[in-house]
């Protein structure tokens, strides 16, 4: 019996042990959901200057006890799937909401930091924050058409508002009015996709659909025209070229920490809504979307690689680098496979500390006159701040490729699935892309070691500083002991293929 | 557990540079360069000649999910090449100017580059490998652009990187497709070089892989980039750079290429089309050598010259080409560095590097002028010094495999002591015109002459090399010894 | 290790320990320690070398000296070992006798130079003769070789001497260059007989010569060939040796002289098994030999500086050598070789008298008068001329006859030796002439008027000895080997060297009595016929009449020249040329280029980046369509 019978047939019995188990592997979602309305509620009631310390506290809360949550589960060798196969608690789920948990937390020390210098309201942007993150970890979850839609746009609408946040500067606006305009042009790309493939296979279980649409199947052109439609959806979110153009006005006009958040986040979450839909529900098109998906990966790295080299806001170069980065975890999710699936969940995770790393470096350069974003801020940061420069170096080295850092595994791994799989020419443009990357990642490098004129001192701000060296000692210590979170990545990949029947 | 202290010893001295102040960072940076080469030394004592396969082996499991493992292992071949790395940046460390900015980093990145390059020479699994070609990078990078000493460093350096990248890259590929078409599901050398993929694969992954090796050796025409690295780099730099990383690339030729793609053949066979570029650079530096004017380009030149034997031995695919190969990278990085050195110290003393504005030192330096002396001669290669020796056995090589290789490799004999006397000679003699009556100090100059010669710690930094080229000169026995001591199986069997 | 196996070894050790210590200790040496260290080690070395001529006078064999493995790899094995047999210790001998005498000569000769230019002469000359002596001591092709190389070394040293000239800085790259290539020739035979012998020891290729084929023995002869050429300054590798006469005058003599010229002739002979069966190669030295001869002659007839004179007679007389062991009797050509060391180093350094008296004046047309002022070394100087032309009683006048007399006689090559034979008289004739104009000029003719010395003195004592000794032996050396002409004589050499080199292959036919008388008697005429060209002008100048020949000839047949235009200039071209075309566009240009490129499609790229959301939706489509469009090209094609 399909979904909807099976769905339909649950509203008459559904007993609370069903209903507990149920919740139980949702659990850290439910868990920030709650700290959410928590937060809502303390911000409305509590007098204003202790709304914000109150809300991080809270958020905070939140964020350790859901990563509890879903450490545990993981313990237990994962979930499964609940709520009649619209979310599940399996170990793909579960890698994600921890992701997520720990990016939460960096998030909010530095949004915290960051608040305080622009003098914004912090409570509000913490709130927004756990919003997104719910959005979040509900798409790592879902496994109906139906529920990813609902969890693209919690996290959608979360961040068109923290885009906007910085409310006195126009750029920020303006930004967030094109990010909310071509999201939801996406977003109805998306929407379509949904309906076809419906259309195509009469069910938005995954599961559903990938026993429904067999290789047989490929040549229905409301299918493909699904497929097309999804995948452009798909890829704008993980802003892939050539639908990424707004990205670096994005990444630039909101404040840094909702950036640094999102470059991310957001790519994490869209790669676990990819992997799922196309891994797990349409399997047996995969030529189909492995050619689209192809087709963007090699623009993606081309264009990303060479429009970053002539930025000269880091904000603008990382937003490009990010698009690039994007293009080489396709390769992975194109070659697919368990250690395809890991690879792209080992670089998701290096992705989070090297990138988030960089802009954690960038909040500290800020004051109270805003952002210094330009690359001729970082002039002799090397200098200013020895520890700091060394880390900002590292990380730019990481995100190049370069041995013994989390980033050089991480393309090692990705590659590898891919020759394996047969994509070998794929991987020849992928490198040869990223050795135009070197040149604009070495450009901040070497502004970072220039000794510069002024040796003004930078105050020191606690909330960033541990996130940075945090993701330091991390890109490094991933690099060299990679197997900690490569195990992790292959057990999260195994449910999704599992689903997929491989 | 020595070797990875070989190669994490200075790795950490770099680290402990951060902490002492700078007045001390020459002398810490000066024991850590010490200590480890006492501990290669004693690796090489250490070494017994008739035993086959690696020794001082270590083999932990690294990422046992594709087969990777950190896998150290010493044998006749990297033997002396870790000495010689461990040797030439005790003396870059030492050579290190005094008045240079920033010594501190400076020096950790030395210490950091010869852990890099230590941990090359040691790897056992190729990924292992990988880490430390790129690794290496980096504080070339850093010491190419941040101490260039003159010209532009930044543009230099970022064409070292990026040239060298689009290789060490393609490379990665390379590696990748040797784990994945051998079907070894292994990264280890020993296991890879039982393994062949077909000689198709093997054509194409020669290419990926050799392309990064040529180009860092550096092999004609990919040497674009030296002359402008070598131009910008400080002296104390180049010791190590010149000397050892060059190096790499024809070690990685021999240790990787010729073991684990043995038959590269599809639309034309590698191994017929490598010994020919190796003539042609062999010509091609010598020639470019004869146009320069700045020392130091004579000699980069002179250097692209000398590593084609190098490759040229490698590829005559047999024992006394690939040996006298081994034989010629200890020799080049024993000479070009001390080669170096001189142009610098000249340099320091006239103001310029020019060929055609000195003339006349050797009445005010005589013992510069015997130094330099010996060290042309060494360079040239002349029968008796270290680099016949290898030249010699490269070359009986490349004759047994093709007659007319060595011929034509030898033009590169005869134009040696051409740009290489006229360097010497040019700096130190009379310029062109002259007829003096007598030497300069008898015109009363004797003043500079007292002065300007080298100092005693010059002379004792350069003094092992010399007496190091005399020595394997007349006793090369000593390095071709235990080099059949192989850690994996080679096409050519080593006896 | 034997008495002898030590002696042998202290015969290099001596020179080396020698030049060593006078090459450190250049400015602390109190001259006295330079004049007893210089020539002392020599005459110690020629001690040892006399101890080994006593022992090889006792027994033939020969003995194989190994010390230790040089290098290894495979059946690449190489022995660091020294081979004695008689033709070393008679090369020794001469090495050693004959430079200790110079060596000594030099003391008083150098006494000007300054105090470390004094140190560095004498260590340069040490290392000279231990370089000639390890080229002579060694026993395999590799350390052949490398005391090849040294002996190039040590002549690109002493004539660079002066290296406040930049003629003798030039000259002595010359000479370097030219040696090299000779040493590439040598590295390739021994290449060549690597491959076919799998083995580089004298004893070990020689054993194996007999079974091997024509063809690489012949190959060998011919590389070996370009050695011997080089270093014996032999056509067509000779240019360098004239130019060679910018050193000091005992450099010359130890260059031409005794030794370093004499190697390519000692070659041959060492590596007679392989000649006797490479007939061609064999043939081809002889031929190269009285073609040089010949050549060095006519040019030695426009010379007007004493020592290029010498030196072109000493290319001639080495190519009679040549002519000698290449047709196999190598007996006359080292015997050639002594007398050539007796009286050649004679001519030098009473020629170095003469130039230090004249205070370095080496013209000699600026001479005359000599006879009259100086009248000792006149005389040496005569004796040695004639002993050059060739008159009996002299040296010159046996060894020149039985290489003439055994060209004449052999009877195998099918009359090629007879050619050479008539090539060698020829040249006997030209001997003789300039000769005579070399003796007229310098000393019979009145002072000229532009001589720099109105009173020119004779040398000193130390200079004097040498001088005289070597006269002495230049008067008496025929004595060793009688049977020029005299065929019921004794013929000491050729006995002590028959163990070494193998005995004459053929009987002498006995009419060259009449060669004999005609080559000596016609020589002396030419001598004498010098005198009515230059002294009294009976005849006018011969070169007046005819100007071409005189002008190639002192265009010494336009050898530099044309080297010049084949090799030098189009070399500098090309290097200049890649540079500017190649190297610094194409092989370096072009990763810069690829980055230029990079950069501004970069910039092209931005301008899509307007932040105009129209156009960023019309690529967000124009993207949608193109991916459909792909999928669909896709699925249509593949």
């Amino acid at each position: 019996m399909n979904g909807l019978q099976l769905a339909a047939a649950a509203t008459v019995d559904y007993p609370p042990s069903q209903a507990f188990s149920d919740l139980a592997q949702i659990a850290p979602i439910a868990t920030l959901a709650v700290a959410m309305i928590v937060a809502v509620l303390a911000d409305a009631m509590l007098p204003f200057p202790r709304r914000g310390p109150v809300v991080m506290a809270i958020s905070a809360l939140g964020l350790v006890v859901a990563f509890a949550f879903a450490f545990g589960s993981w313990l237990q060798g994962g979930g499964h799937s609940a709520y009649f196969g619209f979310v599940t608690g399996d170990n793909f789920a579960l890698y994600f909401e921890m992701l997520f948990s720990v990016l939460g937390l960096m998030t909010l020390a530095v949004s915290h930091a960051y608040v305080r210098r622009r003098g914004l309201y912090e409570a509000e942007l913490h709130i927004l924050t756990l919003a997104a993150l719910v959005g979040m970890m509900a798409l790592a979850a879902a496994t109906s058409l139906v529920t990813v839609f609902l969890a693209l746009e919690t996290l959608s609408l979360a961040l068109y508002v923290a885009t906007g946040y910085s409310r006195r500067d126009t750029t920020s606006q303006e930004a967030a009015a094109k990010y909310l305009l071509i999201g939801g042009f996406a977003s109805a790309f998306v929407l379509y996709g949904m309906a076809l493939v419906y259309g195509a296979s009469g069910s938005t279980l995954l599961p559903e659909i990938n026993k429904a649409i067999t290789a047989d199947q490929a040549s229905n052109p409301i299918l493909i025209l699904g497929v097309v439609m999804l995948a452009v959806g798909f890829s704008f979110k993980i802003s892939g070229a050539p639908f990424h153009q707004w990205t670096p006005d994005v990444y630039q006009g909101a404040p840094l920490p909702v950036t640094a958040f999102m470059s991310v986040g957001t790519k994490a979450a869209a790669f676990a809504m990819i992997i799922r839909v196309f891994g797990s529900g349409l399997a047996n098109v995969s030529t189909e979307w492995q050619v689209l998906l192809a087709f963007v990966a090699v623009l993606s790295m081309v264009v990303g690689n060479l429009a970053a080299i002539v930025q000269s806001s880091v904000k603008r170069l990382l937003a490009y680098s990010g698009i690039a980065q994007g293009g080489y975890m396709l390769v992975g999710v194109i070659a697919g496979g368990r250690d395809g699936v890991a690879a792209v969940l080992f670089y998701l995770a290096a992705y989070v500390f090297m990138n988030f790393g960089a802009f954690a470096v960038l909040t500290v350069l800020v004051d109270r006159k805003g952002e210094h974003d330009k690359l001729d801020d970082l002039t002799g940061l090397g200098y200013r701040n020895q520890p700091l420069g060394i880390l900002m170096t590292v990380f730019m080295l990481s995100l190049a490729g370069f041995p013994p850092l989390v980033g050089f595994i991480g393309k090692f791994f990705l590659f590898r699935a891919a020759v394996a799989g047969g994509w070998t020419w794929l991987v020849v443009i992928a490198v040869l892309a990223s050795v135009i990357s070197v040149a604009y990642y070495l450009r901040v490098v070497y502004h970072v070691w220039t000794p510069s004129a002024e040796e003004a001192h930078l105050r020191r701000m606690p909330g960033p500083l541990v996130a940075v060296l945090a993701s330091g000692i991390l890109a490094l210590i991933l690099g060299v002991f990679p197997t900690l979170i490569l195990v992790a990545g292959l057990t999260g990949a195994a449910p999704v293929l599992v689903a997929a029947g491989h | 557990m020595i070797l990875t202290a070989v190669w994490l010893l200075p790795a950490l001295g770099a680290l402990a540079l951060a902490f002492v102040p700078t007045a001390q960072a020459r002398m810490v940076a000066a024991l850590f360069a010490l200590a480890s080469l006492a501990l290669t030394l004693a690796v090489a004592v250490g070494f017994d000649p008739s035993h086959h396969g690696y020794q001082f082996e270590q083999n932990v499991s690294w990422i046992p999910q594709f087969g990777v493992s950190y896998h150290l292992g010493v044998d006749g071949v990297s033997l002396w090449l870790l000495v010689l790395n461990a040797l030439l940046t005790v003396i870059a460390v030492f050579a290190t100017d005094r008045r240079m900015p920033r010594t501190r980093g400076f020096l950790s990145m030395l210490l950091l580059l010869e852990g890099a390059m230590a941990g090359l020479f040691l790897a056992a699994d190729l990924l292992l490998f990988y880490v430390f070609w790129e690794g290496m990078l980096i504080p070339a990078y850093f010491l190419i652009w941040l101490w260039a000493e003159s010209g532009d460093g930044r543009r230099a350096a970022i064409k070292f990187i990026l040239y060298t990248l689009v290789g060490s890259l393609l490379a990665l590929v390379g590696v990748i497709g040797e784990y994945v078409y051998t079907g070894a599901r292994s990264f280890d050398l020993g296991f890879l070089a039982t393994h062949h993929p077909s000689p198709g694969i093997q054509f194409g992954l020669f290419f990926l892989l050799g392309l990064a090796f040529a180009i860092k050796v550096p092999l004609f025409p990919f040497h674009g980039w030296l002359p402008d690295a070598y131009g910008v780099s400080p002296t104390a730099f180049l010791v190590t750079f010149a000397g050892v990383m060059g190096k790499t690339g024809a070690y990685a030729m021999l240790r990787i290429l010729i073991p684990l793609l043995p038959q590269p053949q599809a639309w034309w066979d590698w191994n017929a089309v490598m010994p020919v570029l190796a003539v042609l650079g062999i010509f091609w530096g010598a020639l470019m050598a004869l146009a320069q004017r700045d020392l130091k380009q004579v000699v980069a030149y002179s250097s692209v010259s000398h590593m084609g034997f190098i490759v040229l031995g490698i590829f005559s695919l047999n024992q006394q080409g690939q040996q006298g190969a081994v034989v010629q990278m200890l020799n080049h990085g024993i000479i070009i560095p001390a080669l170096f050195l001189l142009v610098a110290w000249v340099a320091a003393r006239t103001g310029t590097r020019d060929r055609s504005v000195l003339k006349d030192l050797a009445p005010r330096m005589p013992v510069l002028t015997g130094v330099f002396l010996i060290v042309t001669l060494a360079a040239l290669g002349l029968p008796g010094l270290n680099s016949f020796v290898g030249e010699f056995m490269t070359l009986l090589g490349a004759w047994q495999l093709q007659p007319w290789l060595a011929v034509a490799a030898c033009v590169g004999l005869i134009l040696a002591p051409v740009y290489m006397l006229r360097m010497f000679q040019g700096v130190v003699y009379a310029a062109p015109g002259e007829q003096l009556a007598g030497p300069l100090h008898e015109a009363g100059r004797n003043q500079v002459a007292a002065r300007a010669d080298i100092t005693g710690s010059e002379l004792a930094i350069i003094v092992p090399l010399v007496l190091l080229m005399i020595f394997l000169g007349l006793y090369p026995y000593v390095v071709t010894h235990p080099m059949p001591a192989l850690g994996i199986a080679y096409p050519v069997p080593w006896r | 290790m034997g008495t002898l196996q030590a002696v042998t070894l202290a015969i290099l050790l001596l020179p080396a320990a020698g030049a060593t210590v006078l090459g450190m200790g250049a400015f602390r040496l109190p001259r006295r320690a330079v004049q007893l260290i210089g020539p002392g080690v020599v005459w110690l070395a020629f001690l040892c070398v006399l101890v080994l001529f006593a022992d090889s006078l006792s027994q033939a064999k020969a003995h194989d000296f190994t010390y230790w493995t040089w290098v290894q790899s495979g059946s690449f094995q190489v022995p660091a070992n020294l081979y004695v047999d008689r033709l070393t210790v008679f090369m020794g001998l001469v090495i050693t006798g004959v430079g200790g005498l110079i060596v000594t000569y030099a003391v008083g000769y150098m006494e000007h130079e300054t105090d470390g230019s004094y140190a560095r002469f004498f260590c340069y000359m040490d290392l000279f003769i231990l370089s000639m002596l390890l080229l002579v001591l060694a026993g395999n092709l590799v350390f052949l070789i490398i005391g090849w190389a040294a002996v190039g070394l040590s002549s690109y040293l002493l004539i660079g001497f002066y290296y406040w000239r930049y003629s003798a800085v030039v000259a002595a790259r010359k000479a370097f260059v030219m040696n090299v290539i000779g040493d590439v020739g040598l590295i390739l035979a021994a290449f060549a007989i690597f491959a076919s012998f799998r083995q580089v020891t004298y004893s070990g290729v020689f054993a194996s010569v007999p079974h091997s084929d024509g063809f690489a023995l012949e190959l060998i002869g011919f590389l070996l060939l370009v050695g011997g050429i080089a270093k014996s300054a032999q056509v067509p590798l000779h240019t360098w040796l004239p130019d060679a006469m910018e050193g000091p005058t005992p450099v010359s003599a130890l260059i031409h002289a005794a030794t370093m010229v004499t190697a390519g002739v000692y070659l041959i002979a060492r590596m007679h098994p392989i000649y006797d069966v490479a007939v061609f190669s064999h043939y081809t030295a002889a031929g190269i030999g009285a073609l040089s001869a010949l050549l060095a002659g006519c040019i030695a007839m426009v010379q007007t500086d004493i020592k290029r004179v010498l030196a072109y007679s000493t290319m001639s007389q080495i190519g009679y050598m040549f002519l000698a062991v290449g047709i196999g009797a190598y007996g006359a050509g080292l015997f050639h070789l002594l007398a050539h060391a007796f009286f050649k180093a004679l001519l030098f350094m009473s020629a170095g008298s003469v130039i230090h008296a004249m205070h370095d004046e080496q013209d000699m047309r600026k001479f005359g008068g000599l006879w009259r002022d100086m009248r000792v070394t006149s005389v040496c100087f005569l004796i040695g001329s004639l002993s050059l032309v060739g008159v009996f009683p002299f040296v010159g006048f046996f060894s020149k006859e039985l290489v003439l007399g055994d060209a004449f006689s052999d009877p195998n090559g099918g009359g090629f030796p007879q050619v050479l034979w008539v090539i060698g008289f020829l040249t006997a004739l030209l001997t003789g002439f300039y000769t005579g104009r070399m003796w007229w000029i310098a000393f019979w003719r009145p002072p000229s008027p532009e001589r720099p010395v109105e009173h020119p003195h004779e040398a000193p004592r130390v200079m004097m000895v040498p001088v005289v000794i070597l006269t002495v032996l230049t008067c008496v050396g025929g004595l060793l080997q009688i049977n020029a002409g005299f065929h019921p004589g004794w013929k000491l050499v050729e006995e002590f060297l028959a163990p070494a080199v193998g005995p004459l292959g053929w009987e002498a036919r006995g009419i060259e009595y009449l060669v004999t008388a005609a080559t000596f008697l016609l020589g002396l005429f030419t001598f004498w016929l010098a005198y009515y060209f230059y002294i009294q002008p009976r005849f006018s100048v011969w070169s007046a009449r005819v100007p071409r020949l005189q002008q190639l000839l002192e265009h010494k047949f336009y050898f530099d020249e044309v080297y010049d235009a084949l090799f030098v200039r189009p070399l500098d071209r090309a290097a200049r040329g890649g540079d500017r075309w190649l190297e610094q566009p194409v092989l370096e240009g072009t990763p810069e280029e690829v980055g230029v490129v990079a950069t501004s499609s970069a910039a092209a790229l931005s301008l899509t980046e307007n932040g105009y959301f129209r156009a960023y939706m019309l690529v967000f489509l124009g993207g949608a369509l193109a991916g459909a469009a792909l999928l669909l090209a896709y699925r249509v094609f593949a």
